[in-house]
């Protein structure tokens, strides 16, 4: 229960926080912006790279991301959390994107996941050449089954899991009721387990 | 407690649940009723398995000129005029996609109405004295110059004796 309070007032510091140096950039400090930059960079390319599965897309759209935070600098007003609006952002130009049919089919191949550094090749484990292969496969399936779901309900379980988001900030970034989004999860994840029971 | 599995919307609690999104509280009420309950433990054991495989997909690291490109952008954008910032929301790009396509056909339609607007306006008044004359009614003019005529013979005033005076000098 402690832990749970003590995390929610991180949560809450680190809210002000972004509102705070957001402000800051409205009044023209280019090292606040910077620093939102740092903090929210990589779960912003994070995010959209699950979203559309391509890493040069995914940055692609961050770019646009935020620079369209820096362009409404003048008029942004704290009245929502300031990730809500970021990930509304990034959302929006995911969801275009992927109707867009800007995805390229062919796509990244794992091997150029892997050549960027992926967290998938543990080194100090220095896995097989076999164990290596079968990750790459269970991350495929992962990957397709990812791919295969709806664009709304693919966004809602992406914040859920990765960023922690709670179904009342994923409902304000959806546009959408808090039960709507619990719906949404509810079928999202069902079919997850569907397509990736077999990998128990 | 009730198997949460019967309603959807308590089901939904067992997603939260087995992500470990649930308050100590209901942990401890689920917890017991999952060792209890096969069905309610099989879709546990799934959910957790489906967190499992998720958290194994691990995101690419970013580029490391990412800010570089972002700041060269922001820079491009300060240096284009005032006209293209205005302009930017009628790009394509920024058009939602099923507003895409009818940007072609919106240009048209506005140069289409544009030439209708032109063509179906009223005539302009042109004061150029020809086409004045043309639209005078000659029975008109004819009445204004006989008034014109009776007018001078009233104006014909009777010489007087001063008249008569300055004649005779």
């Amino acid at each position: 229960m402690k832990e749970r309070v003590q995390s929610n007032m991180a949560a809450v510091a680190a809210l002000e926080r972004d509102a705070e140096l957001m402000l800051r950039v409205k009044e023209g400090d280019s090292a606040s912006f910077q620093l939102l930059l740092e903090r929210h960079r990589t779960p912003v390319i994070h995010f959209l790279y699950r979203m559309v599965q391509s890493q040069a897309i995914a940055e692609e759209l961050a770019q646009e991301v935020f620079l369209r935070v820096y362009r409404s600098r003048a008029t942004y007003e704290p009245t929502a959390k300031f990730t809500t609006w970021l990930f509304r952002i990034a959302t929006h130009l995911a969801l275009n994107s992927l109707r867009d049919g800007k995805k390229e089919k062919g796509q990244e191949s794992l091997d150029a996941d892997d050549c960027r550094g992926s967290g998938i090749q543990v080194i100090d484990r220095q896995p097989t050449v076999e164990q290596n292969l079968v990750h790459r496969v269970k991350l495929d399936e992962v990957r397709r089954a990812v791919e295969a779901l709806p664009e709304k309900q693919r966004a809602a379980v992406l914040m859920h899991k990765y960023e922690d988001m709670e179904y009342s900030q994923i409902a304000r970034v959806l546009s959408c009721s808090e039960s709507a989004v619990k719906s949404l999860l509810f079928r999202a994840y069902e079919a997850l387990r569907a397509r990736l029971a077999h990998m128990a | 407690m009730e198997c949460p599995l019967l309603k959807r919307e308590n089901a939904e609690v067992l997603v939260a649940y087995s992500a470990g999104k649930t308050d100590s509280e209901t942990s401890r009420v689920l917890d017991s009723h999952v060792e209890q309950c096969a069905a309610c433990r099989e879709f546990a054991q799934a959910q957790g398995l489906v967190w499992k495989v998720l958290e194994a997909w691990e995101a690419a690291p970013v580029s490391l000129d990412f800010d570089r490109r972002l700041y060269r952008r922001i820079e491009d954008e300060r240096q284009t005029g005032w006209l293209s910032r205005l302009l930017r929301p009628l790009t394509a790009a920024s058009l939602p996609v099923f507003l895409r396509p009818a940007l072609p056909l919106a240009a048209v339609s506005v140069v289409l109405l544009a030439v209708f607007l032109i063509q179906s306006a009223p005539p302009r008044n042109d004061f150029s004295p020809q086409i004045r004359a043309e639209k005078v009614d000659v029975e008109k003019v004819e009445s204004a110059l006989e008034d014109l005529d009776m007018l001078q013979q009233f104006s014909v005033v009777p010489a007087t004796e001063e008249d008569d005076a300055v004649k005779s000098l």
